[in-house]
């Protein structure tokens, strides 16, 4: 379904691919269902991405979104806007578009729980 | 506007500010071969800020040096002789302008707060390019500016006129320059460091930042400061003065030739090594 990024990967997820690092050796088979061990080995590696089955990168964001309290959410949804309106089209404004989202997100929560 | 309709037009050249003659000199010093750090911790040791400044460095996580580092010519050793001429030019490019207070719409701690924040992103992009010069990426970041602090200084009016009907108009600042002044900050960044000698690796990202295809021979390293431009705009630290982003330019990204993947890697460094930079270049 989609490239997800690792610190988005949880033990569970399916491979969609198979994960190779830059020098196109072979570290883990597409089918298996990742492990704690599975996202040690590829961050050892260096790699920061694998494709996995039924999410995607902006369905992890909204998964997260329904965290938070109604009165953040709105608010965060209207600041990115503002901020990103007009780059809707562009895939690398989309990625830090989501990337902001994320990151204000995380700030709600860790400010909810404290 | 070339440089020399601008200096005719709008600037006395001589009224720009000048570095400091230790730039100059260490900036010579480190081009000869035959130069030894004992020959440059002497000129060092003779500013007392900027010798704190550079053991600061040397013993900050950063160079992760399993003991601490006392001495100028060891510290010279570790960080490398690039690194002190980037360090001295940050230092003494920043003692020539304020650091809080200008015009009522140009906020000089925001604006600043912005360049640190540019100057973090250039260094870990080029981390994730293999690029190995950090350093000079990091004050390319930092600089990449400096022609709206001229501004600020030289054309209060005019400028200050610009930034509000960038505002008003919610158009990047760039466009507002242009339309009230016939020239942008890129230009008046470009004059500043042509008079101040700097390399054109560090000259080019000032100059084409907003234009990464037009750059001549540094195409890397001013897609670096392009992106760190907008990454630092997208995560609001500071502020440059206008409340629109402007968008990543399709031949910087692919000249960077990174993956979406390392969008999120690189933001998340940012944040974390972004009060550390500010602390050491503010204090």
């Amino acid at each position: 379904m989609g490239v997800l990024n690792i610190s988005d990967l949880i033990p569970g997820m399916v491979l969609e691919e198979d994960v190779v690092t830059d020098k196109e050796t072979m570290l883990l088979p597409k089918g298996i269902e990742l492990t704690e061990r599975h996202l040690e080995i590829m961050k050892t590696w260096g790699v920061n991405e694998a494709s996995v089955e039924g999410v995607s990168r902006a369905e992890v964001v909204w998964e997260k979104m329904g965290r938070i309290g109604e009165e953040d959410r709105a608010k965060i949804m209207a600041e990115v806007e503002m901020l990103f309106s007009g780059f809707e089209d562009d895939e690398v404004m989309n990625e830090i578009a989501r990337v902001v989202t994320k990151i204000k997100i995380d700030r709600a929560l860790s400010s909810n729980t404290h | 506007m070339d440089n020399a309709q601008l200096k005719k037009a709008v600037f006395n050249v001589n009224d720009l500010p000048v570095l400091p003659a230790i730039y100059e000199k260490i900036a010579c010093m480190t081009q000869n071969p035959s130069t030894t750090a004992k020959d440059l911790a002497r000129v060092i040791a003779d500013d007392i800020a900027l010798t704190t400044k550079l053991l600061k460095l040397v013993n900050s996580p950063f160079y992760a040096f399993p003991r601490s580092v006392g001495t100028i010519p060891q510290a010279i050793v570790i960080i490398g002789y690039s690194a002190l001429r980037n360090l001295v030019l940050t230092k003494s490019a920043f003692d020539l302008f304020p650091k809080f207070y200008g015009a009522d719409n140009f906020e000089y701690f925001s604006f600043w707060k912005h360049s640190v924040g540019c100057g973090v992103g250039a260094k870990i992009i080029a981390k994730h390019c293999e690029y190995r010069e950090i350093e000079e990426m990091f004050v390319s970041g930092l600089l990449h500016d400096v022609g709206k602090v001229v501004q600020e200084q030289f054309l209060r009016g005019k400028f200050s006129e610009a930034i509000s009907f960038a505002y008003k108009s919610n158009i990047p600042i760039l466009e507002a320059e242009n339309d009230v002044m016939g020239f942008c900050h890129t230009d008046t960044g470009n004059l500043v460091a042509e008079k101040w000698n700097l390399p054109s690796v560090i000259v080019e990202p000032i100059r084409y930042h907003h234009k990464p295809r037009y750059a001549d021979k540094y195409r890397l390293q001013v897609s670096m400061v392009h992106l760190a431009n907008v990454l630092s705009h997208a995560l609001q630290l500071g502020s440059s003065g206008q409340k629109v982003l402007t968008g990543i330019d399709r031949f910087a990204w692919e000249t960077l030739g990174l993956s979406l993947s390392c969008i999120e890697e690189i933001m998340k460094k940012m944040l974390n090594e972004f009060d550390d930079a500010v602390n050491f270049i503010m204090n």
